[in-house]
């Protein structure tokens, strides 16, 4: 029987490597209270403090109380996100950039597991979150009507597109995923300089 | 130490007891996916620090590929062989943990999220610091029904530390380890 070796884990950006003990630098490891030595632990596991509003329950996004949110690490790469009522999206990872329709789907989207990393399916737009790391960038639009963003730990996130004058804009921070509400100047493309890559 | 332990479901060996200077291990996780054209599974190795009331110390004690390390810097995902590592240094383990459980999930993309049907060879092992492996356990379930599993555990016993492997599949997934141990994910 066939079997797949293909190895998972170079998508873990980062992971660092196990040093071993005939590699490690001897560091004093008395120098926590000295805030100039940047290897003190206390540097190193300062827990983060959210600068933005996080996601639980539902939730909505406006421009004049809550424009952006960010997820925490959990909701960031655990299962799917499913943005519902959209029309396009566009994608970009750096490298490659595109747009997709439900009619016109983009065979440049990176895919793992012989699934791609973004795509319509079943006409909602589903963003693999196994595999996230590999956008930079996420922005999704509707003709009319509301948009719901869905969580696996089952938040909702909604927004208006005001006639599709309104847009999703996600992206990478780190290794949390920020929920932006943006405004369209032209189309998407314009807007946010996505070039469709060969 | 001299050779690898091989281990059956539910056995278990002394890690600290006869070795009091063993301060660190690594457990590797390993398999092989059965080659498909079909969506394949994505199996995500995790560690979860869970104290007295078998729940986990916090929602920061669960480790996986997006969230790298405990606070207390006692669990780390490192790379280096097997297909994924996670790094223990018992020596920073607070005293309220009693045991970390190792469980390996399959992502729960809604596009076909896979199931331990389509697995082969798995296994979980622990190694000390130099990589030089102290046990084994392969796992032989092959069960579709079976969508996330917990490979073994390492536990406090009469102040020592001991290494179990478990074998222990869930049909709930991601979703029945995180209620198990009271993990908000």
């Amino acid at each position: 029987m066939p079997i797949n070796t293909t190895v998972s884990r170079a998508n873990i950006v980062y992971l660092k490597r196990r040093p071993k003990l005939s590699d490690t630098p001897v560091i004093p490891t008395t120098t926590a209270s000295n805030s100039l030595v940047l290897t003190a632990p206390n540097a190193v596991l300062a827990p983060e403090k959210p600068s933005k509003p996080t996601v639980s329950g539902k939730i909505a996004l406006s421009f004049t109380e809550k424009p952006v949110v960010r997820l925490n690490k959990r909701q960031s790469a655990m299962g799917s996100l499913v943005i519902t009522n959209a029309a396009s999206f566009a994608w970009d990872t750096g490298l490659k950039s595109g747009e997709e329709t439900p009619t016109q789907p983009n065979a440049n989207i990176p895919a793992f597991g012989n699934r791609k990393v973004v795509e319509f399916y079943k006409n909602e737009v589903v963003l693999s979150l196994r595999y996230f790391a590999q956008l930079k960038r996420l922005i999704v639009a509707a003709n009319s009507g509301i948009m719901e963003i869905k969580l696996y730990d089952g938040s909702t996130i909604v927004v208006d597109s005001d006639n599709g004058k309104n847009v999703i804009y996600i992206s990478r921070i780190n290794n949390i995923l920020e929920i932006r509400l943006e405004k369209l100047t032209g189309t998407v493309a314009e807007t946010f300089s996505v070039k469709s890559s060969l | 130490m001299s050779g690898v332990i091989n281990l059956e479901s539910g056995a278990n060996i002394s890690l600290t007891a006869n070795n009091p200077l063993l301060k660190e291990i690594l457990i590797g996780f390993g398999w092989s996916l059965v080659a498909s054209n079909a969506p394949l599974t994505e199996l995500v190795p995790s560690a979860i620090m869970v104290g007295a009331n078998g729940k986990a110390v916090s929602d920061e004690h669960f480790v996986f590929f997006n969230q790298l390390g405990t606070p207390d810097g006692a669990v780390n995902y490192v790379s280096g062989e097997d297909k994924e590592q996670i790094e223990v240094n018992l020596s920073l383990i607070p005293e309220e943990v009693t045991k970390i459980v190792f469980v390996v999930y399959a992502d729960p993309d809604i596009r076909k999220p896979g199931n331990f049907g389509s697995v082969r060879g798995a296994y979980i092992r622990v190694a000390d610091r130099e990589d030089s492996s102290i046990a084994r356990y392969d796992i032989n379930q092959t069960d579709i029904e079976v969508t996330a599993m917990v490979f073994g555990e390492i536990y406090k016993h009469n102040g020592a530390w001991k290494f179990r492997a478990v074998g222990q599949g869930y049909s709930t997934g991601l979703a029945g380890v995180a209620k198990d141990f009271g993990v908000n994910i």
